[in-house]
């Protein structure tokens, strides 16, 4: 089990998050929440690239940065930012990953065979990465996430740059690794979250808002997400719109019902726009 | 060694490493090149010293009476008749009782060159013994030649060595964040301790840097200068001298060097020296992780550095001063004069030797305060 015990990050008088405690079972969890709210700082701590300022992570009780290569051993981590080689070909950039991941030269070969194939990247193996697509690049980098088969993937917005195509194969990836290990999303893009994460962690103010299970975020706003139409009166927060038989319907976060205003079912999308509300979302 | 593989492979694909060797290789052709006007006489010179032998006497002047007549045999004859032991009549004061050292007012600085001496005594009495100075080494053209060698070719060889160690260093260092890939390397099992494997191949890069430079360039010189005759010579013969000031002094070594000894140890210290400024070069890598401010910092505090001595003396801290004569670009200034007593700029016997060991010592603990501290610090 991983635990993030009352940590809290400092730069300077900056506090970039304060007292976050969370406890991490295998499933997938996904972090919501605008720029500039931590995530990344959270997903940095937990693989070792920051340290907290005060509290700590553990893991099975013991705290990471004492376990130092153990802990690492069982991780892998996709930046948001990543670089590459760019005269190196996957294979090659991915037989370096996997030597400072302490494989063996033949088990690594092998394993970077299956992940080539698995990321759609095998009949490209020996080409140089310069030539590479954004995508194709990020699908790299989910390929070196992976090299280790880690007990805790932690995923820093893996979905930028992919093709739809990609991401509904990514994502149900994603769902079947997270079986059997921690799996740790950041993205912006709720609809990678809300099919397959099995807990929400969100931030406001760079504290812990929750980490509850999508449904039961939802049904915090059950009777207070609307569609009315365009022209129609309303007050509240206007979550989105859509058309509809040549007519603009507007969807709305009101605590009260609009007259016009028809009752659906809230996304975890509403949630977010709605917790966000004055964050300039 | 696999990682170490793999950092060493960054090095060699990386263009402008071999654009500054090419540039530095170039740079010593030309130091080779614009100095040849004594060539044909060193060459004259190594072929009769060939014949008679290097040291001096009757059978020396006799057989060298019996070459061929030239401009060179006649100077050469001039210079080694009737030859004396210089070191036979030598008296200390010579050497510690000059301007130079009287103009330095410390009593500590003054104790410390009396007992370095005191040392010296034995030595000059060994060299009489065993009349080092009767060696011809290149006769009138030894100093010219010795300080052509040592004081330009191979300073300049340890010089550009100790660059190129120090970019390698910095460019590991710097390397992952110009391409943006430290995140994915420090959170590898490996993590940060990839320190380890950049800078046992940052030193073996600078090795071999090192010896690519020395290994072409001499090959140049001794392709142009005939060093035929003269590898077994002393280099405390009387023909060779340093100028300290405006003073001459005699070439008195702490052990017999011949040319081929001298060299060799110089080569072999000038390694050393590439691989102690290496060393911090890689503490600056860590701590900086950005190869040009990185190389902008080093070279400043080198610069700085060199200043250090001129201020000392300028401000008479005698005893600043002559610590200040460990600092390795000071060091390496006085690489003409490794080996010997040294004047003034030591008062340690080998103080090259120490001052290069105990510097690589120094490296070594500033690489490891490095590491403790880049163990710890956030990679953002």
């Amino acid at each position: 089990m991983l635990q993030v015990d009352h940590v809290t990050k400092k730069y300077g008088d900056f506090t970039a998050l304060a007292d976050i405690t969370l406890q991490f079972e295998n499933g997938l969890y996904g972090l919501l929440a605008p720029n500039g709210a931590g995530k990344t700082t959270l997903l940095k701590m937990l693989a070792t690239l920051l340290y907290p300022t005060e509290g700590e992570i553990l893991w099975d009780g013991q705290e990471i940065s004492s376990m130092d290569a153990a802990y690492r051993d069982l991780l892998g981590y996709l930046p948001q930012h990543f670089g590459y080689y760019k005269n190196d070909t996957p294979k090659a950039f991915l037989r370096y990953l996997a030597a400072l991941k302490g494989l063996e030269r033949h088990q690594a070969d092998q394993r970077i065979r299956q992940l080539l194939d698995l990321v759609g990247l095998g009949a490209h193996a020996n080409q140089k990465m310069k030539k590479f697509s954004g995508g194709m690049i990020q699908r790299v980098g989910i390929a070196q996430a992976m090299l280790n088969d880690p007990k805790i993937l932690i995923l820093d917005e893996p979905t930028v740059g992919l093709d739809p195509k990609e991401r509904v194969r990514f994502r149900n990836l994603l769902h079947t690794l997270s079986g059997s290990r921690i799996v740790i999303l950041s993205t912006h893009i709720v609809s990678d979250l809300e099919t397959i994460a099995h807990k929400i962690i969100m931030f406001r103010q760079h504290q812990l808002y929750c980490c509850e299970m999508p449904e039961t975020l939802c049904h915090r706003l059950q009777g207070k997400v609307f569609e009315v139409p365009a022209d129609a009166p309303y007050e509240g927060l206007l979550l989105a719109e859509r058309q509809q038989d040549g007519q603009v319907i507007h969807r709305i976060y009101s605590e009260k019902q609009p007259v016009y205003g028809q009752c659906v079912p809230p996304g975890l999308e509403d949630v977010f726009l709605a917790v966000y509300q004055d964050e300039g979302v | 060694m696999c990682l170490v593989q793999h950092e060493l492979r960054k090095l060699i694909r990386t263009p402008m490493i071999w654009i500054f060797l090419l540039l530095c290789l170039l740079a010593n052709l030309f130091f080779i090149c614009t100095d040849l006007y004594e060539r044909d006489g060193f060459h004259q010179i190594s072929q009769m010293v060939k014949q008679t032998g290097q040291r001096m006497g009757d059978s020396f002047t006799q057989i060298l009476y019996q070459q061929p007549k030239s401009e060179w045999r006649d100077i050469l004859l001039e210079a080694t008749v009737n030859p004396k032991d210089i070191f036979e009549e030598f008296q200390m004061w010579q050497l510690s009782g000059n301007e130079l050292q009287q103009s330095i007012s410390s009593d500590i600085f003054e104790r410390w060159q009396a007992w370095k001496y005191r040392l010296l005594q034995p030595r000059i009495k060994q060299m009489a013994d065993e009349d080092v100075s009767l060696d011809v080494y290149a006769g009138v053209l030894t100093h010219g030649s010795h300080m052509r060698l040592f004081g330009t070719v191979l300073r300049a060889v340890t010089g550009e060595a100790a660059c190129t160690g120090m970019l390698f260093m910095l460019h590991l260092f710097g390397y992952e964040r110009l391409y943006d890939t430290e995140a994915l390397l420090a959170t590898a099992k490996t993590g940060r301790r990839i320190c380890r494997a950049k800078i046992i191949a940052g030193l073996l890069a600078a090795s071999a840097g090192y010896l690519l430079l020395a290994v072409s360039t001499l090959a140049v010189y001794f392709f142009l200068w005939d060093y035929n005759g003269l590898w077994g010579a002393n280099v405390s013969s009387q023909f060779n001298y340093i100028v300290q000031g405006l003073r001459t002094m005699h070439f008195v070594t702490w052990t017999d060097f011949t040319v081929a000894g001298y060299l060799a140890a110089t080569l072999a210290l000038g390694m050393v020296f590439t691989l102690v400024v290496s060393l911090p070069a890689a503490a600056v890598g860590m701590l900086c992780r950005n190869t040009y401010l990185g190389a902008l910092g080093l070279f400043a505090i080198i610069l700085c550095s060199l200043a250090v001595p001129f201020l000392c003396a300028d401000l008479k801290l005698w005893v600043c001063y002559a610590v200040s004569m460990f600092l390795p670009i000071v060091l390496w200034f006085q690489q003409a004069a490794w080996f010997t007593e040294q004047s003034i700029n030591a008062i340690l016997p080998w103080q090259e030797t120490i001052g290069v060991c105990g510097n690589l010592l120094l490296s070594s603990g500033i690489c490891m305060a490095a590491w403790k501290r880049y163990k710890r610090k956030d990679l953002s």
